[in-house]
């Protein structure tokens, strides 16, 4: 049994490729956006490029995928790797357009500095690492290293609701302080469920199944 | 599940000493689609000539192992092959219709079971020249020779042929490998009909065919059944790293 590079795997490769490029300009765009939400700061027009760019990307793999599914009729793992990749691409240009959101917030209120910045960075840092660890198990396909985002994503999930709830009964917050908090907690719960769909696609990619 | 049309058990057929086909054992659903493929020489031709006893007529083959049609073993001393291959039809890569009319291919079948009536005759040719989608464009044309006709028209024949002694099973050995991808269609689309009164088992090569017609695949490699299994989970997740591969165009 001899293996040898197939004319598919030229075409698989070029959409892995663009797939690593959005995984990084994702990466950046999100952590922009964090870093003004604590910090403050005009990067809304710098995030709203990345994000664009993203779905650009987003746009040029979906291109990619179905050239590929109409010259090779691709089945098995070549075919799960071509739909995997649809649904990151997909997955990558949402976390772009959360980002750009967050930033968008900002705008709206006063100094472009959301409220609770306390609550914000311990929510951000979590959402970070879950991002970072859903696109390393993207690199590696290591599906093993992304059941830990299940705990990290309910996680995020219960610091969301609580802190909506929190919210209602807090009377010290002005009305801007208060939705642009929220916005912003939703939009970083928003990444966090993506980041955890791209290791539920890793999954499918490598295993057939989606139960991580 | 209903009972399975065909099974095998422990199955292996030698020819001289290459053992072709090893230890298979394989249920066959009744009124379903069943695809055999695998690499030239993978022993899927020999499973499906199995099926109607047709490695009989091969000087060498020797068959060991049980085969079931409707629960009742082919391969037992006092069973005709004669009748097995009446039960179980077969058409193959070359169409090869007799040199006589469209007419007489089909009712050659008939005729050699006593069947002499006109009429009924008649009847027979139509229904199974219907069957196999080919009465519309030949019923002016009875009398003219078969070898007429073309390609995929020749097959829809032998088709017919094999569909006019009223078999339970039809066997398909590569059907449409000697036909353009539009007579390809044809005869695809007649074996999802054929389905439903029919059992059907196709042996082919191409594997996007597999994939379109059959509910269930087989994959054959070194005269062992690797794996079996719905198709849509075969062509999606194969669990076997050998159909993986062969699948894939990684090696065959």
């Amino acid at each position: 049994m001899s293996s040898y590079a197939r004319p598919l795997d030229v075409g698989l490769n070029a959409m892995a490729e663009v797939l690593l490029e959005m995984v990084d300009l994702a990466e950046r765009t999100v952590s922009a956006s964090i870093e003004a939400a604590a910090e403050g700061g005009k990067l809304d027009a710098q995030v709203r490029i990345w994000s664009t760019e993203l779905q650009g990307k987003y746009d040029d793999v979906e291109d990619k995928a179905v050239e590929l599914i109409a010259r090779y009729q691709p089945v098995a793992s070549d075919l799960r790797v071509i739909k995997s990749s649809m649904k990151i691409a997909y997955d990558l240009a949402r976390l772009g357009r959360y980002a750009y959101d967050i930033v968008q917030v900002l705008d709206l209120v006063n100094g472009g500095k959301a409220a609770d910045k306390p609550f914000l960075e311990k929510m951000s840092k979590k959402v970070l690492e879950m991002m970072r660890l859903s696109f390393e198990t993207l690199r590696t396909r290591d599906v093993q290293m992304a059941r830990k985002l299940i705990e990290m994503d309910n996680e995020v999930d219960s610091l969301y609701r609580g802190y909506l709830k929190g919210l209602i009964d807090n009377p010290n917050l002005t009305a801007a302080e208060a939705v642009s908090t929220a916005l912003i907690a939703r939009h970083l719960e928003r990444i966090a469920d993506h980041a955890w769909y791209i290791a539920e696609s890793v999954s499918y990619m490598v295993t057939g199944t989606y139960i991580v | 599940m209903s009972e399975p049309a065909i099974e095998t058990k422990a199955l292996s057929v030698w020819f001289g000493r290459n053992h072709a086909v090893r230890n298979v054992a394989l249920e066959i659903q009744t009124n379903q689609i069943t695809a055999i493929i695998g690499p030239s020489g993978c022993g899927k031709s020999t499973l499906l000539r199995c099926f109607n006893r047709m490695n009989d007529l091969i000087p060498n083959a020797r068959v060991e192992g049980v085969v079931l049609l409707n629960g009742e073993n082919i391969y037992q001393l006092d069973v005709d092959p004669t009748e097995i291959r009446r039960r179980v039809g077969m058409v193959f890569q070359k169409p090869n219709p007799f040199p006589k009319s469209v007419y007489e291919n089909a009712a050659f079948g008939p005729r050699l079971n006593g069947i002499n009536s006109e009429s009924e005759l008649d009847s027979i040719v139509r229904k199974s020249l219907e069957a196999a989608a080919l009465w519309d464009e030949v019923k002016d044309r009875l009398n003219d020779s078969a070898i007429g006709l073309s390609g995929g028209q020749q097959q829809r024949l032998c088709i017919a042929r094999a569909l006019a002694v009223d078999p339970q099973v039809i066997l398909m050995d590569e059907p449409c490998s000697a036909l353009d991808p539009q007579a390809t269609a044809k005869i695809e689309q007649l074996m999802t009909e054929l389905a439903k009164d029919y059992t059907v088992v196709v042996v082919t090569h191409n594997m996007q065919q597999a994939a379109r017609v059959s509910n269930s695949t087989a994959f054959m490699y070194l005269g062992e059944l690797v794996e079996y299994g719905p198709t849509a989970q075969i062509f999606e997740s194969p669990k076997n790293e050998l159909t993986e591969n062969y699948i894939t165009g990684r090696f065959g």
